[in-house]
């Protein structure tokens, strides 16, 4: 009977060396990459700073920020990629070291309810605490500071940048700022005492107590609902909805100016049933006067196997989003549409003509439509 | 615990263990016995594997139980249970019968014949079915990997690196599959059922890469080089084990009747059989049918193959019904479209078409038109922002732009924009893919002020043969993601470039963007580019928006788009002050400024750097590689050689890693030179190949060892003068790359000598040398399409790895000498 190779014989040195440097080489190819920790392997510097919201455990500290709620031991490093466990403490390596600084429209976050036609000074960290694969911002988002070049800008700094560019806000942007927490809460709070007023533009993606502490020094925010599908949500971004859902309440409840963005992602989130659910939630849980922009999607990162959705969807789910009882809805990444202007809600005129991030008309007195005098909701001086 | 468990991976990978011990046993490589020992330890691990699991589970739920990583491994409790389920219901097969008889009144055993006892033994087949099945299996092994590469290349993100994945790991396992033959008879019966297998199993690998693509990985996205890989190597698997299995069992047949060369002209032969297959595939068959048709022509020749044979005439009925019904159903249901349609989600499939540079698929969805080159999207009608910054931005920069050339399939689109330009006279569009053109000019506007002309060539051909000169020479072409791609961003084809731009004319051409923050990687890229353009153009000016844009000129160029836009009146939907972020522009131009060395290398045709640098880049976005496996690889491959007894099989190995190794370097600077690698690639594989079955099939055959040194001392003088030859040449022109084909094939014909030559000394029975001789050639093949494209070329350059490739072969045969 057939035998496989090496079976009846013993074998010699030269085939033991080199049975033995297949297996090594087979090794070697095959790592435990499930198992494979990041670490961290810099050390304290003037960008680390002992984090907030965090907990000893028999396991190795505890983040409270988000709910990923990464239980660190020694050198490792968060799944945000930007907090570190050092001597059982959890340090954040994105303090005060942006490696995106801009100098942005308001418009362009978006923002449109929100002091119109000016300029938010706009930093990010690298770092962030999701991993969508449609990510425009994967070269920050999906790495570490410890991998970028770096701006060397404390929140004092940042303040005064902003003045110095005549920015009306600071917007904590591009990345993910629940990830820079400390950087971001601590800036907010020196711009607040200057009269700048802070911007979070946010997946959303934290934990309670840390947003309500935020809440307190910003001023608004544009939190992205990525979908209303919690599967969708685990595929396509690694999170969960329900801890969105909670952000958007918060937030109201603690009086922050609140915009919505959903990007319609097609074969992902342009399912009018999905669309017209989550419409019916904002609504019934008093969204009514948040603006939401559906933006339109284009092949990026790793998602290039898609094609840009069709303008014709986002009308859809526009016209399902009015219906639905929302106020105020936008169609983002699509110039030269009705869709771009905000109509009053009562007399059904344009109220703000837009063009792009600038203002072509403004039939706004004092937040109140010059026609018939409706209260437009927003933050406009 | 946020990852989805592997059920379709472990069904699958447990299906095909368990299809491939069952063939073994039905080939006799094992016996039932083992057959049966491998699924009862199967059976027994799993189950042992989920129970101890799942008490932990339930300590940890009750008491909990914590251990360090406890939760990486509870994903094996589920995973192993799926496995178990498997198994089980592969032993509910085996045991078929005793349920069954449990409800079933008592019968008397009939009488068993032993027909598998005379099975097992050695009996032949005639000679003209151990000739035909040679040839067979060059034909059936060409057609099927040419197949494969064209449909994984549409799955996954296609490239070098994928292409040379798909051809390291081919050979690999076919090696594997020729080194399991050393040991295995196997009987006539068994040769006819590979050759079945061999026939149907790429039919069934098809269908189920294609509909299990988007159940294995998220629709729509990008895979990451690990997963791709496994991807692959478990569709190639059961073909190229088969394959491997069945050549040394077909020249230990053919021995029976051509005692004294049988390996050789088995080898040849072979090849021959590939030769015919990648001449019918370029020429004919592409142009005839799609993919799914020629896997059902390879299942017909296979069949025929069979039922010519002698054997019963109900298994000639059988074989002949099954593979005309299989036939019959691929004629008259759209099974391609209906397969290919779970990859287009939301999308109809309104055109699919196998041009010679892939796969074209025309989709539709509401009213925007898409089309994509192997999956990938190269067309969207929705992708107006794109198209408007690539021709305003460089138009917007002259003064009188007449005459423009554009290299892109994006033409309908760019006409609309074109619109806006009064002074335009002419536009010439080269496009090298005729069914881009055709499913375009169905969109072409039908009114126009100017003149379109529409020309199907390569765009370094067009340059090359060319004399008319233009005012704005436009480049849409995909980024250096290949070596093919690459040519458009050498120095010799800026070169080119120049030379058809009048006074005062712009080149404009596109990387990718960084949007807010440009990452080392993508720098590196850039600059590189930057570096090369600056040594042909005076003057360069970046425009970072949905890609970054660069635009070159011998005249002074402007950074101030809106005075532009201004200035000409211009307003398009998105290139317009009211959209364009200027002051966000200008702070990235100044940052790549900052980060660009202008000393980087440059991207040359003979140092493809550009090429490097985007696959870094790429890595950067779907997830690394360690690259020092690579090395770590081939350095104990070729030490695993060096301590091998055998030092002629070191140098069949050597004659794989040089014959595949040359073949790139061919193929790529056809690539580089002439472009159109499709059309002559086919011609290029099959010169090779015909050099290998010459070598093979040599009438005077040179005895002894002797031979083998001057054989690749040869070698290396040939490898050796044409880099000189190379070094010496500054400009490759026609001559050069013909050379270069002519030089392969004769290096070609001598690793065909090299490699029967061997064979003859190695003095061990027949089936076993096949075996051997067989499986190192595929190995060292496999070495060269690993290192070659994707380490050696573009980090030394082609020169360095031709003198490279020389060396080997002289130490080699040195060291074959001088061994005893």
């Amino acid at each position: 009977m057939n035998n496989f190779i090496g079976m009846e014989k013993k074998i010699s040195k030269r085939e033991f060396v080199k049975y033995g440097m297949l297996g090594m080489v087979g090794i070697i190819c095959c790592p435990g990459r499930r198992v494979h920790a990041r670490t961290y392997s810099g050390s304290l510097n003037k960008h680390t700073k002992e984090a907030r919201f965090y907990i000893s455990t028999p396991r190795g500290v505890r983040c409270m920020i988000c709910p990923n709620e990464c239980t660190l031991k020694e050198g490792e490093l968060s799944d945000c990629r930007n907090r570190i466990a050092k001597n059982d403490k959890l340090y954040t390596i994105a303090y005060g070291n942006p490696c995106a600084v801009h100098v942005d429209p308001i418009e362009k976050k978006p923002l449109y309810h929100f002091l119109p036609e000016s300029r938010s000074f706009s930093i990010a960290t690298a770092g962030c605490n999701l991993a969508c694969l449609n990510c425009q911002n994967y070269t920050i988002s999906q790495t570490s500071p410890t991998k970028t070049r770096n701006y060397d800008l404390m929140p004092d700094k940042v303040v005064e940048k902003a003045i110095t560019n005549n920015c009306k806000s600071i917007a904590y942007t591009y990345s993910e700022p629940i990830t820079f927490y400390e950087y971001t809460y601590d800036t907010s709070k020196i711009a607040k005492q200057q009269g700048i007023k802070n911007v979070l533009v946010s997946a959303g993606y934290i934990n309670e107590g840390p947003l309500r502490k935020l809440a307190k020094v910003v001023d608004a925010a544009n939190i992205d609902l990525k979908s209303f599908d919690d599967s969708i949500y685990l595929k396509l971004n690694s999170g969960k909805l329900q801890p969105v859902l909670n952000t958007l309440k918060t937030l109201k409840d603690e009086g922050v100016w609140l915009e919505i963005t959903n990007l319609v992602v097609p074969g992902w989130t342009d399912s009018e049933t999905m669309i017209r659910e989550m419409c019916q939630w904002l609504y019934a849980n008093g969204f009514e006067d948040s603006p939401l922009h559906f933006s339109r999607f284009q092949p990026m990162y790793k998602l290039t196997q898609l094609p840009p959705t069709p303008v014709s969807v986002l009308r859809k789910v526009r016209e399902i989003a009015l219906h639905e009882g929302l106020k105020y809805v936008y169609i983002g990444n699509v110039p030269n549409t009705e869709a771009e202007n905000t109509y009053c809600p009562n007399c059904h005129e344009v109220v703000i003509e837009r063009r792009g991030y600038r203002i072509m008309n403004k039939n706004l007195e004092s937040g109140h439509c010059i026609n018939c005098n409706t209260t437009i909701p927003g933050i406009w001086n | 615990m946020n990852q989805p468990y592997h059920l379709a991976t472990v069904i699958i990978v447990t299906l095909i263990l368990y299809f491939l011990t069952w063939l073994g046993w039905k080939t006799a490589i094992i016996s039932k016995r083992t057959y049966h020992y491998i699924w009862n330890t199967a059976l027994l691990v799993t189950f042992v594997a989920t129970a101890i699991l799942g008490v932990i589970l339930a300590l940890q739920v009750n008491y909990k139980f914590e251990l360090p990583g406890l939760d990486t491994y509870m994903m094996f409790h589920v995973d192993a249970g799926i496995a178990m389920a498997i198994v089980s219901v592969i032993h509910l097969v085996w045991h078929w019968g005793y349920y069954s008889k449990m409800f079933k009144p008592h019968k008397v055993k009939k009488n068993i014949s032993m027909q598998y006892l005379a099975e097992n033994e050695m009996d032949l087949l005639d000679r003209k079915a151990v000739l035909s099945a040679i040839f067979y299996l060059g034909l059936q092994s060409i057609l099927v990997q040419t197949i494969y590469i064209r449909e994984f290349l549409a799955l996954f993100t296609g490239n070098e690196l994928i292409i040379g994945i798909i051809l390291v790991l081919w050979m690999l396992m076919t090696g594997f599959g020729s080194v399991v033959a050393k040991k295995t008879k196997i009987a006539a019966q068994g040769i006819r059922i590979l050759i079945v297998f061999m026939a149907i199993i790429p039919l069934l690998s098809y269908l189920s890469m294609n509909l299990l693509r988007y159940e294995l990985f998220i629709p729509g996205s990008e895979v990451d080089l690990f997963s791709s890989t496994w991807f692959i190597a478990l569709f190639q698997l059961p073909f190229c084990i088969i394959s491997g299995l069945l050549f040394p069992q077909l020249v230990a047949q053919a021995g029976h009747y051509r005692k004294a060369d049988a390996i050789g002209s088995s080898y040849a032969l072979e090849t021959i059989g590939s030769v015919f297959g990648g001449l019918i595939m370029g020429f004919l068959l592409f142009h005839l049918t799609n993919n799914l048709n020629i896997l059902i022509i390879g299942l017909f020749l296979g069949s025929s193959l069979i039922v010519i044979q002698d054997i019963k005439h109900s298994k000639k009925f059988i074989i002949g019904g099954v593979t005309i019904i299989i036939g019959l159903a691929a004629w008259m249901f759209p099974v391609e479209r209906k397969v290919k349609s779970t990859l287009y989600i939301n999308q109809d499939i309104q055109n699919i078409d196998n041009s010679v540079y892939g796969e074209i698929v025309q989709t539709a969805q509401f009213e925007q038109v898409n089309i994509y080159e192997n999956q990938q999207l190269i067309f969207s009608s929705g992708k107006e922002q794109e198209i408007e910054e690539m021709i305003h931005f460089p138009l917007i920069q002259h003064t009188d732009p007449k005459h423009l050339l554009i290299i892109s399939p994006n033409i309908s689109q760019i006409i609309k924009e074109l619109k806006l330009y009064p002074c335009i006279a002419s536009v010439d569009f080269v496009e090298t893919n005729p069914v881009l053109i055709e499913y375009q000019q169905n969109m072409i506007p039908d009114s126009t002020s100017f003149n379109v002309n529409i020309i199907q060539k390569d765009p370094v051909r067009f340059f090359r043969d060319s004399k008319k000169q233009y005012d704005i020479i436009i480049l849409d072409a995909p980024p250096p993601s290949t070596l093919n791609y690459n040519r458009f961003y050498t120095q010799q084809f800026y070169d080119l470039v120049n030379q058809r731009l009048l006074e005062k004319g712009i080149l404009s051409t596109s990387l990718p963007a960084g949007m807010n923050y440009m990452n080392p990687e993508l720098i590196n890229l850039i600059g590189t580019i930057y570096s090369t353009i600056n040594q042909v153009f005076n003057d360069i000016v970046l425009f970072p928006a949905t890609k970054t844009y660069v635009l070159a000129s011998n005249e002074r160029l402007s950074k101030q788009i809106i005075p532009l836009l201004e200035s000409k009146n211009i307003e398009a939907d998105y290139v317009n002050p009211y959209y364009l972020d200027v002051w966000a522009m200008q702070q990235q131009q100044d940052q790549i400024i900052q980060g660009i060395n202008t000393t980087d290398t440059r991207n040359t045709q003979n140092h493809p750097v550009g090429f490097f640098y985007y696959i870094d880049s790429w890595f950067s976005k779907i997830g690394d590689i360690n690259r020092i496996l690579i090395y770590v690889l081939a350095v104990a491959i070729m030490g695993m050689l060096l301590i091998n007894k055998n030092k002629y099989l070191i140098s069949v190995f050597i004659s794989g890693f040089t014959v595949s190794g040359i073949e790139f370097i061919v193929i790529l600077l056809f690539q580089t030179t002439i472009g159109a690698l499709y059309q002559y690639i086919s011609v290029i594989i099959a010169a090779f190949m015909l050099g290998i079955a010459i070598g093979s099939w040599w009438p005077i055959r040179l005895k002894g060892k002797a031979v083998i040194y001057p054989l690749q001392l040869f070698i290396a003088v040939i490898t050796g003068g044409y880099s000189l030859y190379m070094h010496v040449t500054d400009t490759y022109s026609l001559v050069f790359v013909y050379m270069a084909l002519f030089v392969g094939t004769g290096v070609a014909v001598l690793c065909g000598m090299v490699f029967v030559n061997s064979a003859h000394i190695i003095k061990q029975d027949i089936r076993a040398t096949a075996s051997m001789a067989y499986s190192y050639d595929l190995f060292g093949s496999a070495l060269g399409a690993l290192v070659i494209p994707i380490l050696l070329i573009p980090f030394i350059g082609f020169i360095e790895t031709m003198v490279g490739i020389a060396i080997i072969n002289l130490f080699i045969g040195t060291i074959t000498a001088i061994r005893k």
